[in-house]
């Protein structure tokens, strides 16, 4: 008996580390080509759970308005699509706010009431930026929208600038905004809110950004 | 023999324990007593736990243990309890012993996409060198050296020499401006030139007016004489050319002082030497008879103004032909004037400049042009220029918290044929300037020890998770990615009340998250915690203690029965 108590208070100090959400697979995302036939450098990476519908481009993506990649959740008919975009540019200042950003996804219902969406600013994996959270009439459905519109930081676009020694596509990539967007049935967006946060908090760059010490 | 024999029985006996258990508890009331006069943890430890006499202490209590084991020799059945319990214990102290000079505890700091493998260790002295390859000069090596009264540097030809240290010290910015040191407020703009190889600039304003003007008139490109003013480049014809920003300086101040909206018409103090030589005849008519007619014009006017009368009234009163705004401020309503003079002068034949000073005449003219040493102030975000940034390190009395100590390091850096003094104050957290030493050749930096740890730690993301409703933190959350050459990447949430730890005995905890608002890219210190005997002596040690200790016990109700 007293052995049985000993041994029940050694086991009880054990812990067991959490162990990862075998639900979900990392998925690498290519940047844009430069539209001069060179194969596009993997630049993001990100979770996403195995029941999601994946489509990769496959054609040219070097027009910025076509998204990296896209991500489906479907449930019955229903849908939500997720895009993801990024904006490559040559200098700190011709990258867009992401307050133009949000102010265009707005624009892209037909009907928006003024206190049905929100925006909070956000920061993950070196980017910084707004989260968007709208409802509204989307091509005459009632549909939510949530999105994510980042900036890399100013500390890491510098570190990014300073090591990119050949003006490479791939640095310029790294040093680009993204944008990850989410559409779809108000009902069913709901339902999946965590799981596109959980996605959109795991997106981040593969290559570790070098920091100044 | 008979030594040997004694010094065993002494060692491995009672009273030698009880002594050891003396100086122990000596030990923690000294600590205790310190740490609550100090409030210091590093103080008392310093004194106490950290303190080698304290390891001796431990090696003294394994030396007991395992002599007083040997001491039973030879073992027989009944011995088995007592000596499984002393075997844990030599575990223990042996993982303790173990740990105090292969352990790590320090800190890292991590930034969001970041990632990080060096370890802080926190309260030790380094000095960090660094230089860069001669063949390839985009190349840099290091050394970190533990700070000695003598330190070689690896692979150079640098001796370094402690030849003064302060326990405390204030850190004050400095620029230096003509050769003469100027203490800066903040530092709010850092240029590093060679990658800090050739120091540092800050952009600065230097809020003397005589070198506001004096940089005014530098900016103006005078060495390449392609954008001076009219009046300064016929100003600066008559001037030693290094002397001119000066002249011209003491010429505006003499005339500012006067306060009269033209140089009075007498000789100056600070320039006649150079205004007497100036020739009028070598402008143009318009330009010359300008500054004549507006010397004389002005005489009037100033004397009217110092009497109380308008500006209109004087113009009246002199029949002036031309209108001057009423409602303009008079500093306007006098340029307009001067204005009209200078354009009228091309209509009159030459005028005489007899009896005016060339001081006053000069006035008129960089009046012309808006030039006098009030302007000058407007301009002053076009005045800030770069200076070389050097750091001042002022000593201060030790506080008593040794933690709030900020120590700095006085060395004699010796190369051959070069020798040179440079003062350096502990960075803590190894982030901060490097200064360069010997012409640029090194930069350095006096820091904590750095050491570099099997694991590399990714921060992807760092948040603050408050109570529901309210801006009170409930926890602290980081998502790490940990990778190594021998375990597969492992993706991990540390938090205030989870850590992570590896089979080699690494543990990381996260400490703090800066900053707190949303929205910002974020920092965090995690905690590192090497113990490299914990899973095979410590935890052992103490699983056969207990066990050691049961069956002591269940022996003796077994020899009761």
């Amino acid at each position: 008996m007293f052995l049985r108590f000993i041994i029940a208070i050694l086991l009880t100090g054990c812990t067991e580390h959490p162990k990862p959400d075998t639900r979900q697979k990392t998925y690498l995302i290519v940047g844009r080509d430069t539209g001069r036939g060179e194969s596009p450098p993997l630049i993001y990476r990100v979770k996403v759970f195995d029941t999601w519908k994946i489509i990769a481009p496959r054609e040219s993506i070097h027009d910025s308005t076509k998204p990296l990649c896209e991500f489906y959740l479907q449930e019955g008919s229903a849908s939500i699509r997720i895009t993801v975009h990024n904006f490559p540019v040559d200098s700190k200042d011709k990258r867009i706010p992401p307050q133009a950003q949000i102010s265009r996804w707005k624009k892209q219902f037909e009907k928006l009431d003024h206190h049905a969406w929100q925006t909070k600013p956000v920061a993950s994996a070196g980017f910084e930026g707004l989260y968007f959270e709208a409802e509204g009439i989307l091509q005459g459905i009632d549909t939510k929208m949530i999105g994510w519109s980042m900036q890399l930081c100013s500390e890491h676009y510098q570190s990014l600038i300073a090591t990119d020694f050949n003006g490479s596509n791939e640095s310029r990539q790294r040093r680009a905004d993204y944008t990850i967007k989410a559409v779809g049935p108000s009902a069913l967006v709901d339902k999946y809110l965590h799981a596109i946060v959980q996605f959109a908090n795991s997106f981040e760059l593969i290559e570790e950004i070098p920091i100044h010490k | 023999m008979k030594l040997f024999k004694k010094l065993f029985t002494f060692f491995g006996g009672l009273y030698f324990a009880i002594t050891l258990i003396i100086a122990t508890a000596l030990f923690v009331l000294a600590g205790t007593l310190i740490e609550a006069a100090t409030e210091s943890h590093l103080y008392a430890s310093y004194f106490t736990y950290g303190n080698p006499l304290f390891i001796l202490l431990i090696w003294g209590f394994f030396i007991n243990i395992l002599l007083s084991t040997l001491r039973r020799w030879p073992f027989k059945p009944r011995h088995i309890p007592f000596i499984i319990t002393h075997i844990g214990l030599l575990m223990i102290l042996g993982g303790t012993l173990l740990k105090s000079y292969k352990g790590i505890q320090g800190a890292m700091s991590i930034m969001e996409g970041g990632g990080n493998d060096e370890v802080i260790l926190s309260d030790t002295y380094a000095l960090l060198v660094e230089w860069k390859n001669p063949d390839h000069p985009w190349k840099i090596s290091k050394a970190m050296i533990p700070l000695h009264d003598t330190m070689q540097v690896p692979n150079t030809d640098l001796t370094v020499q402690q030849i003064g240290y302060a326990p405390h010290c204030r850190e004050e910015y400095q620029i230096l401006v003509d050769g003469v040191l100027q203490p800066l407020e903040k530092l709010t703009t850092l240029y590093e030139h060679d990658n800090a190889f050739g120091g540092y600039t800050v952009e600065a304003f230097i809020p003397s007016q005589a070198e506001i003007l004096k940089e005014q008139i530098m900016i103006s490109d005078l060495k390449s004489q392609l954008s001076l003013s009219p009046p300064l480049e016929f100003f600066r014809q008559k001037c030693d050319h290094d002397l001119f920003p000066e002249i011209a300086v003491a010429f505006l101040k003499e005339w500012d002082e006067t306060n009269q909206w033209l140089f009075p018409n007498r000789p100056s103090h600070s320039a006649e030497g150079a205004l007497q030589s100036l020739d009028w005849n070598a402008l143009p008519l318009q330009i010359k008879n300008g500054c004549v007619l507006a010397s004389r014009l002005f005489q009037h006017i100033e004397d009217g103004l110092q009497a109380g009368i308008s500006l209109h009234e004087i113009l009246q009163h002199l029949n002036f032909p031309l209108n001057i705004p009423k409602e303009a401020p008079l500093d306007d309503q006098l340029n307009v004037l001067l204005g009209h003079l200078f354009y009228a002068s091309q209509l009159i034949p030459e005028c005489t400049q007899e009896g005016i000073y060339n001081g006053r005449l000069l006035s008129a003219y960089l009046r012309l042009y808006g030039i006098h040493w009030k302007s000058v102030e407007m301009d002053e975000e076009l005045l800030r220029r770069e200076y070389p940034l050097q750091m001042n390190l002022i000593p201060l009395a030790p506080s008593k918290k040794m933690e709030e100590n900020n120590p700095y390091v006085c060395l004699k850096l010796t190369e051959p044929g070069h020798t040179e003094q440079i003062r350096l104050s502990y960075d803590r957290y190894g982030m901060g300037l490097k200064w360069p030493a010997l012409n640029g050749k090194y930069r350095m930096r006096f820091q904590p020890i750095i050491v570099k740890i099997p694991y590399r730690l990714r921060l992807r993301q760092a948040r603050q998770i408050n109570y529901p409703d309210s801006t009170q933190a409930f926890s602290y959350e980081s998502d790490i990615t940990v990778t190594s050459h021998f375990i597969e990447p492992v993706e991990t949430t540390l938090s205030m009340n989870r850590v992570f730890e590896t089979l080699d005995g690494y543990r990381f905890y996260l400490a703090n998250i800066t900053p707190t608002e949303q929205g910002l890219t974020k920092r965090v210190q995690v905690v590192v915690n090497y113990d490299p005997s914990k899973y095979w002596l410590t935890y052992p040690g103490c699983c056969l203690l207990v066990l050691g200790t049961v069956l002591l016990l269940w022996f003796r109700k077994k020899k009761e029965n």
